[in-house]
C-alpha cells in the first residue's frame, strides 16, 4: 500500500511515495507531475488527488515499512491513466486533437469507474461499516475525474461524428456515476433506516424490560423453586435466561463476545443439558483469543462433569480475570473421586481438561476427594504464548 | 488485617445471649408480588415467624416501624422507590432492624446500591429454604451474609473497576484476608469451608465479611456510582 514518504519528500512526499511503491526513482515520478502541469495543469490536479489518497493511508497505517513488492492493482491503474493522460497531453500539443477529443473522456471515465471497481465487486456493492473510511476518498476520487470527462468533453468542438461521441462519452460517465455512486448512496439509506430501527427497538425493550422484569422473571424464579419436576425446572430456568439475556441484550451483545459473555453463555448450555443450575460468578472481562477459548472449553468440560458426575445439587463457577492471569474455579459438593482409583480411565478429564490447558500455556489442577466434592483450577496467563506450566493434579 | 472492629455481631453470635434465634426470630417480607411473599413464607414458614408483609415503600417503612422486626427481607426492586428508599426512610424513623436483600434482579448496581444503604447482604430469589432460613439468623446475629453472586460483585467494584481510594484510603482499600474470604466466598464456600480453607476460626472468617461490608457502605459515593454508570447497568 503506497502512503506518504516523509523522508525523501520535496513536498508532501507524495511522489516519492508512489516511487517507492512501483520501484523508480522519485524523479520520474516528479518530472511527470511537472510536465503533466506544464501541458495542461492536470499533473496538480493528479498530485492533488494522489496527495488526498496517500495522506489517508498514512494517518490509518503508522509506521510505514518498505517492502519490495510488485505494484498493487489501484497503483497499476494509476499508472495506467497518468501515462495515458501524458500521452493525450502530448498529442494535444503536436494537434492530433481527434484522438484527445475520444481519449480524454474515456481515460477519465475509465479512471473513475477503475476507482469504483478495484476491490472485487462483490466487495464493492456491498460497501458495510468497514469500508465506511474509504467512502470518502472515493467519492472525491470519483468526483474530480467525472468532472475533469465532462468538461473535456464539452471543449471539444462539435462536428456530427464528435456529437454522437459526445453523446457516447455522456453515457459512459452516467454509467461510471453509477457504478461509483450507487452503492454508497443505497448503503447509507439501508445504514439510516437500521440506525432508526436499532433505536426504536432498544427503546422498546427498555419499556418491556421495566414491565417484564419484575413480574415474568418473579414468576419462573418461583417455579423453579416450588417445582419438584427437574425438566420444569430447568425449563424455567432456560426461560428465565434466555429473557434475561434478551432483556439486556445491549449489555450482552458487544461485538467483540468477552470472556464474560462467553463463559455464561458455555454454562448456560451445561445447565440445560445437564439439568443441574450452575452458579456463575466473574469478575473482570477480558477479550477473547484462542487460549481464552480453550480455557472456555475447559472451564465448560469441567462444569459438564461436575454436572454429570458428582450428583450435586449445583455447580459454582467462579471466574477473575486479573493483570496478570485469568483464573477459573469449577466446584461441587458431590460424590467426588479417588483419583488413584480412576486415573487411568479418565482420559476425558485428562485431554480435555488438564492437557488442553497445557498446550495453551495454563495449568490446571484438581482436588477431590471421596465424599468431599470436586473442584477444579484453571489459571491461564494472560501474556500470549507464555511456555506450558506444569500440570498436576492432588487430591 | 482488622480483627478488632465487630461492633454488636460476633460476640453476640458466639454466645448466642441477645440476638435472637430461629422461631423467635421476626420477619417482615417486603415485595410487591404476592405470589413470591406467599412462596417464601411456605418455605421459611415453620423456622422464622413471618410477622407482617408489605407491597411498597412507604407501607414497608409503616410496618417496620410499627412491627420493628428482627429481620426485613427486602425486594431490590419496589413500586415507589426501590429497597434503598426502604432502608433510608426506617433509619430515618430511627428504628433499629437488619435488612437482608432478596432479589431476582442481576444488575450490580442495584445490589451494591441497597447494600450500601445499609443492607447486611444479598441472596437471590433462587435460594434454598434452607439456605434463606440459615442466612436471617445469620443477619438478625448481625453478621453479614454474602452469596456467592454478591462477593462476585464487591470484589469487581474493588478490582480496580474504580479507584476507591479517594477519600479515606486506609477504609477503601480490601485487605489482602478479605480478598481471599471474598475470593473463596465467590467459588461457593460457606463460611465454615472458608474458615478451614485458611485455617482460621469462623468467627474470624465473619469478621472479616462484616468490614468488607462496612467498607463497602463507607467508601467514596461518587466514584462507585461512576463505576455503575462505567458499566452501564440498567
Amino acid at each position: 500500500m503506497p502512503r506518504l514518504d516523509a523522508e525523501h519528500r520535496v513536498v508532501s512526499g507524495t511522489a516519492a511515495g508512489i516511487a517507492r511503491e512501483v520501484g523508480i526513482d522519485p524523479s520520474y515520478v516528479r518530472a511527470s507531475f511537472v510536465v503533466l502541469t506544464v501541458a495542461g495543469g492536470w499533473g496538480i490536479a493528479l498530485y492533488l488527488v494522489a496527495w488526498f489518497v496517500l495522506a489517508r493511508r498514512t494517518q490509518a497505517n503508522d509506521p510505514y515499512t518498505s517492502i519490495p513488492k510488485a505494484a498493487t492493482p489501484r497503483v497499476r491503474l494509476v499508472a495506467f491513466a497518468m501515462i495515458a493522460a501524458g500521452l493525450v497531453v502530448l498529442g494535444s500539443l503536436y494537434g492530433l486533437s481527434i484522438l484527445s477529443a475520444l481519449l480524454w473522456p474515456s481515460v477519465f471515465v475509465g479512471a473513475a469507474v477503475a476507482v469504483g471497481l478495484d476491490r472485487s465487486r462483490l466487495d464493492w456493492l456491498r460497501l458495510g461499516e468497514l469500508q465506511k473510511q474509504a467512502i470518502g476518498t472515493r467519492v472525491a476520487l470519483g468526483l474530480i475525474l467525472l468532472f475533469a470527462g465532462v468538461i473535456s468533453a464539452s471543449f471539444v468542438s462539435l462536428s456530427f461524428w464528435q456529437a454522437v461521441g459526445g453523446v457516447a462519452v455522456a453515457a459512459l460517465v452516467l454509467v461510471g456515476a453509477g457504478i461509483v455512486f450507487a452503492p454508497i448512496i443505497s448503503s447509507l439509506g439501508t445504514d439510516l433506516l437500521a440506525e432508526r430501527r436499532r433505536r426504536i427497538r432498544s427503546e422498546e425493550r427498555a419499556d418491556m424490560a421495566a414491565h417484564l422484569h419484575d413480574s415474568v422473571l418473579q414468576t419462573l424464579t418461583l417455579i423453579q423453586k416450588r417445582s419438584h419436576d427437574a425438566g420444569v425446572v430447568s425449563l424455567a430456568r432456560r426461560q428465565e435466561r434466555e429473557l434475561r439475556t434478551w432483556l439486556f441484550e445491549d449489555q450482552a451483545m458487544n461485538p467483540n463476545l468477552g470472556f464474560r459473555a462467553g463463559i455464561e453463555a458455555a454454562m448456560a448450555e451445561v445447565e440445560e443439558l445437564h439439568h443441574v443450575p450452575v452458579e456463575v460468578v466473574v469478575v473482570g472481562d477480558s477479550p477473547t483469543d484462542p487460549n481464552v477459548a480453550a480455557l472456555l472449553q475447559a472451564t465448560r468440560e469441567a462444569a459438564a462433569n461436575a454436572a454429570r458426575h458428582s450428583g450435586a445439587s449445583r455447580v459454582d463457577v467462579f471466574a477473575e480475570i486479573g493483570p496478570e492471569s485469568i483464573e477459573v474455579f469449577v466446584r461441587d459438593l458431590g460424590v467426588g473421586f479417588d483419583k488413584a482409583a480412576v486415573d487411568d480411565d479418565r482420559a476425558g478429564v485428562r485431554d480435555s481438561i488438564l492437557g488442553r490447558m497445557q498446550r495453551h500455556g495454563g495449568s490446571a489442577f484438581v482436588h477431590s476427594a471421596l465424599g468431599e466434592g470436586t473442584e477444579v483450577e484453571l489459571r491461564l496467563p494472560r501474556a500470549t504464548a507464555t511456555e506450558p506450566q506444569q500440570v498436576e493434579t492432588s487430591s | 488485617m482488622t480483627t478488632n472492629h465487630t461492633p454488636d455481631s460476633t460476640e453476640n453470635a458466639a454466645t448466642g445471649a441477645l440476638p435472637p434465634q430461629g422461631i423467635d426470630i421476626r420477619v417482615v417480607m417486603v415485595d410487591d408480588h404476592a405470589l413470591v411473599r406467599a412462596g417464601v413464607k411456605a418455605e421459611i414458614g415453620e423456622h422464622v415467624q413471618v410477622v407482617g408483609e408489605a407491597d411498597d415503600v412507604e407501607g414497608a417503612i409503616d410496618v417496620i416501624c410499627a412491627l420493628k422486626p428482627d429481620v426485613v427481607l427486602l425486594d431490590v426492586h419496589l413500586p415507589g422507590g426501590n429497597g434503598p428508599a426502604v432502608i433510608e426512610g426506617v433509619k430515618a424513623a430511627e428504628v433499629e432492624t437488619c435488612f437482608l436483600a432478596l432479589s431476582v434482579s442481576d444488575a450490580a448496581e442495584d445490589v451494591i446500591a441497597v447494600i450500601r444503604a445499609g443492607a447486611r447482604g444479598y441472596v437471590t430469589k433462587a435460594i434454598e429454604g434452607t439456605q434463606l432460613v440459615d442466612a436471617i439468623n445469620r443477619v438478625a446475629a448481625g453478621d453479614a451474609v454474602f452469596s456467592p453472586r454478591l462477593a462476585g460483585f464487591v470484589l469487581d467494584a474493588f478490582a480496580g473497576q474504580i479507584p476507591v481510594s479517594d477519600i479515606d484510603p486506609e477504609l477503601d482499600l480490601l485487605t489482602n484476608r478479605e480478598q481471599e474470604v471474598l475470593r473463596l466466598l465467590a467459588r461457593g464456600y460457606a463460611y465454615k469451608e472458608v474458615a478451614s480453607r485458611l485455617t482460621i476460626s469462623v468467627k474470624t472468617v465473619e469478621t472479616h465479611a462484616s468490614s468488607v461490608l462496612r467498607k463497602l457502605q463507607l467508601s467514596n459515593r461518587h466514584e462507585l456510582s461512576r463505576w455503575a454508570a462505567h458499566r452501564r447497568l440498567i
